[in-house]
C-alpha cells in the first residue's frame, strides 16, 4: 500500500512540477527496458545506463514497474518474437559470435523470452519517449492547474508530513 | 549560466562519483587485503591434500596483469615430521582474465623454480589430530599392509645369519638321548611293516613246499614199490620179459612225474631267493625315509639355512614401501583428477523456468582448471643434503579438471642435467578413455644407492656407499596396480671394521658376501582384482644360498653324520629281531627245498640206474632167446 502511494505521488509528482520534459520521456523509454527485460544482468545493465544519464529516475522507475506488469501479458508474444529473432538464418551468425563471446551469453540473449522483450523494448522504445515527450506539454497546459486543486494531490504532493513520509 | 551548462550535462555526475568510489574501495580491498585471504587459503587446501604443515613465505597477486607469485612454499612430510617433502623457491603464473568470469581458472605458462626435497625443517610438520587425514582407507591399502609386513618380517628373518655361531657350538655339545626324540623315527615302523610282509611270503612258501612234499612222498612210494618188483623180477620165460617191459615203461612214468615235481620245487626255490633278494632291496630303499628322519632330527635343533630368496628378504622391504609411496600419491591423484566427465559439457542447456534456450555451435570449451604447461626447475640441495646438489629441469603439462575438452592428458617429465648421475621422473595420467590410466615411471644411473633407502645392518654391506641403475614402472590402470622394476646395485662391498658387527658376525658376513660387489635384482608387485602378487629374483641368489649354507655345515662339523648313526643304531637295534627271524625263516625255508630236491633227485638217479640195468637185461635176453630160435631152425633145415 505504502509502496503504491509512493508510486502514485512520484508519478503525480513528474506531472505537475517543471521537470524537462526531454528528461521524462528519455527516462520514462529506458524504464521500458528495465521492466521489460529479464535477468539481473540485463536489470543491473539498464539500471546503471538510467543512473549515468541524466534522465528523470522517477519516470524511469515508473516505466519500469508498469511495464514490469505489462510483461506478464506480453510474455506469450515475446517468446514468439525471440524465437523468431533467435532463429532468423541471416543473423544466425551474429548469435553464434555472440554465443561464444566472453561475456555476452551471460545476458542469456540466447533465450526467446529475454530477446522478444529486447525486441519489443527497441520497438516500444521510440513511440514511448516521443509520445510522452508530447504528452507531458499537452498535460501541463490543458490539465495541470485543475489537478493540482484536487485534494488527494494537495495530501500527496504539499503537506510537509507527505514528504516527510514519502520522501 | 553556469548553472544551464550544468542542466545540459548528460551524465550524472550525482551517481558515478559516489559509485566510482564504491568501486575504488573494492579495489582497494583485493589489491591490498585480498592476499592474505588466499595465502591462509592455499596453506588450508595444501594441508588438506598433503596431511601435513604448508607454509608460504610470500603470496602475491596483481590484479593489473592478474599475475600470481608465490615464493618459499614448504610443504611437510607426513611420515617425517621434521622433514619437508617439497620446498619450493618460487610459483609463478598469470591468469587468463576472461574466463575467470566463467569461473575457469585458465593458466597457460606456470614456472615452479628452485624445487627441493627432504630438506630439514626446524618445526614438526605434523598436523594437530584432528585436522590429521584419515590413512589406509586407499583402494589398495589391505593389500598393501598385508605386503609391508611380510616384507619387514622377511628382511628380519635375514639376521638368521647370526646362528651359525648357535650351531657350531650345538655340534660340540652334541647329546643324541636330549636331541633326539627317538619316538618320532618313522623307518623303524615301515621296515618293520617291510619285514612282516616277507615273513608273510615266506610263510605262503611253506605252505606250497609241505603240499609238494606230501606229494612227493605219495610219488615216491610207488615208484619204490614199482622198483622192488621190478629189481625182484627175473626173465626165464617171454611172459616174465614182456611184464618186466610193462613194469618199465610204468617206472619211466612214474620218473617223468618225479621229474616234473623237482622242477616245481626248483622254480619255488627260484622264486624264495627271488624274494630273498627284494626284500633287501626293500630295506635299503628306506634309506630316504632315514634321510628324511635325520634331516628332521636336526630341524629341530635350530640349524639356520638359507632359502632361495635372500635378496628378495634384503630388498623386498624397500620395494613395497616405495610402491606404498607411489601407490599414495597415484590415489591422490585419482582423488583430484576423477574419471572422464561430461559435466562441464556447455551443450547442455540449463532449466529455464520460462522461454526457451536456443543453442548455438560452441567454437571451444575450456575446462573450469587447465594449467598448460608448467616448467620445473629442481636440485637435490637443500638443508640437510650432503654433497654437491644436483640440478633437474622438467616440465608438467596438461593439468585440468576435463582432459576430455582440451583433448590431452596430463603428462609430466624431470630429469637431472648431470649426465653423470641421471635421473628421470616421467609419468601420464590419462582420463580421456573410459578406464583412467595413470602411468609412472623411474629411471636412474649412476646415482648413489642411498636413494633406495634401505636399512644398514651389521648383516649387509653398506648399500648405501654403493652406486646405483634403477628403472621402475608404475601403471594404475582402473584399479588395478601392476608395477615392474630392474636394479643394478654396483660398488658395494662388505667391510668388517665399519659394519658395527661383532668379530664373529663379521667373519661370517666377511665369507657370505666375498667377492659380492654388484647385484642385479628383477622385481614385480600387482594388485589384480583385488589380489597381490609379487616376484622377486636375483642374480646372486643362489650363490648367497650356497654359500651360507655351506658356511654352516663347515661349522656344524660332524653333527649331521652324529645324528645319522645314532638314528641308523637305533634303526638297526629296533629291527634287529625281526631281521633275524626273517633271516632264519628264509634259510629254513632253503633246507627243506634243497632236502626235497635232493630226495627227488636220488630217486630219480635210482630210477634210472635200474631202468638202464633192466633195459639190459631184457636186450641180452631177447638176443639170447632169439640165437636159441635160430640154432633150432637151422638145425630143422640140416
Amino acid at each position: 500500500m505504502f509502496l503504491i502511494v509512493k508510486l502514485l505521488r512520484n508519478i503525480v509528482k513528474i506531472l505537475q512540477e517543471d521537470i524537462s520534459p526531454n528528461q521524462i520521456s528519455l527516462g520514462f523509454a529506458l524504464g521500458l527496458f528495465l521492466g521489460l527485460t529479464p535477468g539481473i544482468l540485463m536489470k543491473t545493465f539498464f539500471f546503471v545506463l538510467i543512473m549515468i544519464l541524466r534522465v528523470n529516475v522517477g519516470s524511469a522507475f515508473l516505466a519500469g514497474a508498469i511495464f514490469a506488469i505489462i510483461g506478464f501479458v506480453l510474455d506469450p508474444l515475446a517468446d514468439k518474437l525471440g524465437f523468431f529473432v533467435l532463429n532468423i538464418s541471416a543473423l544466425k551468425g551474429l548469435w553464434t559470435a555472440l554465443y561464444n563471446m566472453p561475456i555476452i551469453p551471460f545476458t542469456k540473449f540466447n533465450n526467446t523470452l529475454v530477446m522478444g522483450n529486447i525486441v519489443l523494448s527497441l520497438i516500444l522504445f521510440a513511440p514511448a519517449a516521443f509520445g510522452m515527450k508530447k504528452f507531458i506539454p499537452y498535460y501541463r497546459r490543458r490539465w495541470r492547474d485543475k489537478v493540482a486543486n484536487w485534494k488527494i494531490i494537495k495530501i500527496l504532493t504539499g503537506g510537509k508530513i507527505a514528504a516527510l513520509i514519502f520522501d | 549560466m553556469k548553472l544551464k551548462i550544468f542542466q545540459y550535462q548528460p551524465f550524472r555526475f550525482a551517481f558515478i562519483l559516489p559509485t566510482a568510489a564504491v568501486v575504488a574501495a573494492v579495489w582497494i580491498f583485493f589489491a591490498f587485503f585480498l592476499d592474505p585471504i588466499l595465502k591462509s587459503a592455499l596453506v588450508s587446501a595444501g594441508q588438506a591434500v598433503f596431511g601435513a604443515k604448508v607454509e608460504v613465505g610470500g603470496f602475491k597477486t596483481s590484479f593489473k596483469s592478474f599475475s600470481v607469485s608465490i615464493s618459499n612454499l614448504r610443504i611437510g612430510d607426513k611420515d617425517n615430521e621434521f622433514k619437508n617433502l617439497a620446498d619450493i623457491g618460487s610459483i609463478k603464473f598469470k591468469v587468463r582474465f576472461i574466463p575467470m568470469l566463467s569461473k575457469k581458472f585458465i593458466i597457460d605458462n606456470m614456472s615452479v623454480d628452485n624445487f627441493k626435497w627432504a630438506t630439514i625443517r626446524k618445526t614438526s610438520a605434523k598436523l594437530p589430530p584432528k585436522k590429521q587425514k584419515k590413512s589406509g582407507t586407499g583402494i589398495f591399502s589391505k593389500a598393501l599392509e598385508s605386503a609391508q609386513k611380510t616384507a619387514a618380517s622377511e628382511f628380519e628373518q635375514f639376521s638368521s645369519v647370526q646362528k651359525i655361531n648357535e650351531a657350531k657350538n650345538l655340534s660340540k655339545n652334541f647329546s643324541a638321548k636330549g636331541a633326539i626324540d627317538f619316538a618320532n623315527i618313522k623307518a623303524v615302523d615301515e621296515i618293520k611293516k617291510s619285514y612282516q610282509d616277507m615273513s608273510d611270503k615266506y610263510s605262503n612258501y611253506e605252505k606250497d613246499i609241505k603240499v609238494k612234499g606230501e606229494d612227493i612222498k605219495v610219488e615216491i612210494s610207488g615208484i619204490e614199490t614199482l622198483v622192488n618188483k621190478i629189481s625182484k623180477t627175473n626173465i626165464k620165460t617171454l611172459d616174465d620179459a614182456a611184464d618186466l617191459r610193462n613194469n618199465l615203461k610204468e617206472l619211466l612214468s612214474q620218473k617223468e612225474k618225479l621229474e616234473i615235481s623237482y622242477k616245481d620245487i626248483k622254480t619255488l626255490q627260484a622264486n624264495l631267493s627271488k624274494d630273498v633278494k627284494d626284500g633287501s632291496k626293500t630295506i635299503k630303499g628306506f634309506d630316504d625315509l632315514i634321510k628324511s628322519d635325520v634331516s628332521n632330527v636336526l630341524s629341530q635343533l635350530s640349524i639356520p639355512s638359507s632359502s632361495q630368496d635372500t635378496i628378495r628378504k634384503l630388498l623386498g622391504q624397500t620395494w613395497v614401501n616405495r610402491i606404498n609411496t607411489i601407490v599414495y600419491y597415484m590415489e591422490l591423484v585419482r582423488q583430484y583428477m576423477p574419471p572422464k566427465s561430461v559435466s562441464e559439457n556447455p551443450h547442455e542447456a540449463p532449466i529455464r523456468l520460462k522461454g526457451r534456450d536456443i543453442i548455438f555451435p560452441v567454437r571451444s570449451v575450456l575446462p573450469k582448471l587447465w594449467i598448460g604447461n608448467i616448467s620445473l626447475t629442481a636440485n637435490s640441495g637443500g638443508e640437510g643434503k650432503e654433497g654437491t646438489p644436483v640440478y633437474y629441469s622438467g616440465y608438467v603439462r596438461n593439468i585440468s579438471s576435463n582432459q576430455s575438452l582440451i583433448g590431452k592428458p596430463l603428462a609430466f617429465e624431470i630429469a637431472s642435467d648431470d649426465k653423470k648421475q641421471l635421473i628421470k621422473i616421467n609419468g601420464v595420467f590419462d582420463r580421456l578413455t573410459d578406464i583412467p590410466t595413470d602411468t609412472i615411471s623411474f629411471f636412474a644411473d649412476g646415482t648413489s644407492a642411498s636413494m633406495l633407502g634401505i636399512p644398514d645392518s651389521s648383516y649387509t654391506p653398506s648399500f648405501n656407499k654403493g652406486k646405483l641403475k634403477f628403472q621402475s614402472n608404475f601403471t594404475l590402470k582402473g584399479s588395478d596396480f601392476i608395477s615392474a622394476m630392474k636394479l643394478n646395485l654396483y660398488s658395494f662391498g662388505y667391510d668388517a671394521a665399519t659394519s658395527g658387527a661383532d668379530a664373529t658376525t663379521a667373519k661370517y658376513m666377511s665369507m657370505l658376501w666375498k667377492g659380492i660387489n654388484s647385484l642385479n635384482a628383477n622385481a614385480g608387485f600387482s594388485i589384480i582384482g583385488g589380489s597381490l602378487k609379487m616376484d622377486f629374483s636375483s642374480d646372486i641368489d643362489s650363490i648367497f644360498s650356497r654359500r651360507f649354507n655351506e658356511i654352516v655345515k663347515s661349522e656344524l662339523g660332524d653333527l649331521e653324520n652324529k645324528v645319522r648313526a645314532e638314528v641308523n643304531k637305533y634303526i638297526a637295534e629296533q629291527t634287529k629281531t625281526d631281521a633275524a627271524q626273517v633271516q632264519k625263516y628264509a634259510q629254513d625255508l632253503e633246507k627243506l627245498i634243497n632236502g626235497d630236491l635232493s630226495v627227488l633227485q636220488g630217486e630219480i638217479d635210482k630210477v634210472n640206474k635200474l631202468y638202464k640195468e633192466k633195459e639190459a637185461e631184457l636186450t641180452s635176453q631177447a638176443s639170447k632167446e632169439a640165437g636159441k630160435a635160430v640154432n633150432s631152425l637151422l638145425k630143422g633145415l640140416f
